[in-house]
């Protein structure tokens, strides 16, 4: 084993859940098709993926679609964030201003209060797309 | 929290996997040693996100297994220092408060990174947080919270004697990979309280 490129990129929590629930979806599909023997996964990945899931649709990452966010993406890119501030956001998707001063150092002396004020009506319009959902964390 | 991480490895795939198309069969390999474990100094690996080059594969003499170099991306959680992650009490110790998501357990908050003002209940066995207002705030077991990575720690266990490996206790063996968390900012701590 070599290791070529330790951080190729960074991925938020939902490309993660999404590819994570593809893979799981391709198993599901092979074993209706050729029987369960056949299909078997192994056992490390099954378990990694059930926790995973568990834990990622319990965050933020589960009200997104990859229209939301990149259009979220896209209204943030004005306020000059670094990109893993961004990445944060969207991973969080903050309600209010304490939860976003967490994220982004110095919140108060980079952004106006009506830049914060836009910032989390953006994240509002986001968790408004999918209505019966709760961000309670994990 | 996750990144990409490119990687080569020679992946062997036993003639009982003949039957499988190639493809299949070098991603259930990959997946089969990497999902779920450690990688030193580079963080837990979830699970294959792509191959991108796989060589031709060769008979090795003896064995019959046919031997493929793949150039692959994994999954890889390893989050960065400064990130704000939730996760949920799991247990809490005069020494601070263990802290674990569903997938990884070995997140530490010390008590010198809790709220200014924290004390521990010897009786309920949890942190409790007097703030400024005279208000009381508890660390609940099973309470989600928020913290902010402050260190990371990897740690290369050599392996251990099979024979011997039943007779260590569970304590013995440190986590090949682990993390420090902290928790002494507005915004951080039980989700409930913001």
């Amino acid at each position: 084993m070599k290791v070529l490129e330790p951080c190729e990129a960074l991925l938020s929590n939902y490309e993660v859940l999404e590819h994570v629930q593809d893979v799981k979806r391709r198993y599901r599909e092979e074993i209706t098709e050729k029987g369960r023997a056949v299909a078997m996964k192994p056992g490390n990945l099954e378990t990694v993926m059930k926790e995973l899931i568990d834990y990622l649709t319990s965050t933020a990452a589960a009200s997104q679609t990859s229209e939301t966010s990149s259009h979220l993406v896209e209204s943030l890119t004005r306020f000059n964030f670094e990109k893993i501030e961004v990445l944060m956001i969207l991973n969080h998707l903050p309600k209010n201003e304490t939860e976003l001063d967490v994220l982004i150092e110095e919140l108060e002396s980079r952004l106006a209060e009506k830049e914060i004020a836009e910032i989390l009506e953006a994240i509002h319009t986001v968790l408004e797309t999918k209505t019966n959902f709760e961000v309670s964390g994990p | 929290m996750f990144i990409l991480t490119r990687l080569t490895d020679l992946i062997t795939i036993q003639p009982t996997s003949f039957t499988l198309p190639t493809r299949q069969a070098i991603e259930d390999q990959i997946n089969t040693r990497y999902a779920n474990k450690v990688i030193h100094k580079v963080g837990l690996a979830i699970c294959l996100y792509d191959i991108l080059k796989s060589s031709d594969g060769l008979i090795g003499s003896g064995t019959g297994s046919v031997n493929i170099n793949v150039e692959f991306r994994l999954i890889v959680f390893r989050p960065f220092k400064g990130e704000v992650l939730t996760g949920r009490i799991s247990n809490s110790t005069p020494n601070g408060i263990s802290v674990r998501l569903d997938f990884f357990d070995e997140i530490f908050i010390p008590k010198d990174y809790l709220f200014e003002g924290s004390v521990f209940d010897h009786n309920e066995q949890v942190w409790v947080w007097r703030t400024e207002d005279g208000d009381e705030l508890f660390f609940d077991k099973n309470e989600c919270v928020r913290f902010r990575v402050e260190e990371e720690e990897f740690v290369d266990n050599t392996p251990v004697d099979p024979a011997l490996r039943d007779s260590l206790a569970d304590a013995d063996m440190t986590p090949p990979y682990k993390l420090i968390g902290s928790c002494y900012q507005s915004g951080l701590g039980v989700v409930a309280w913001w």
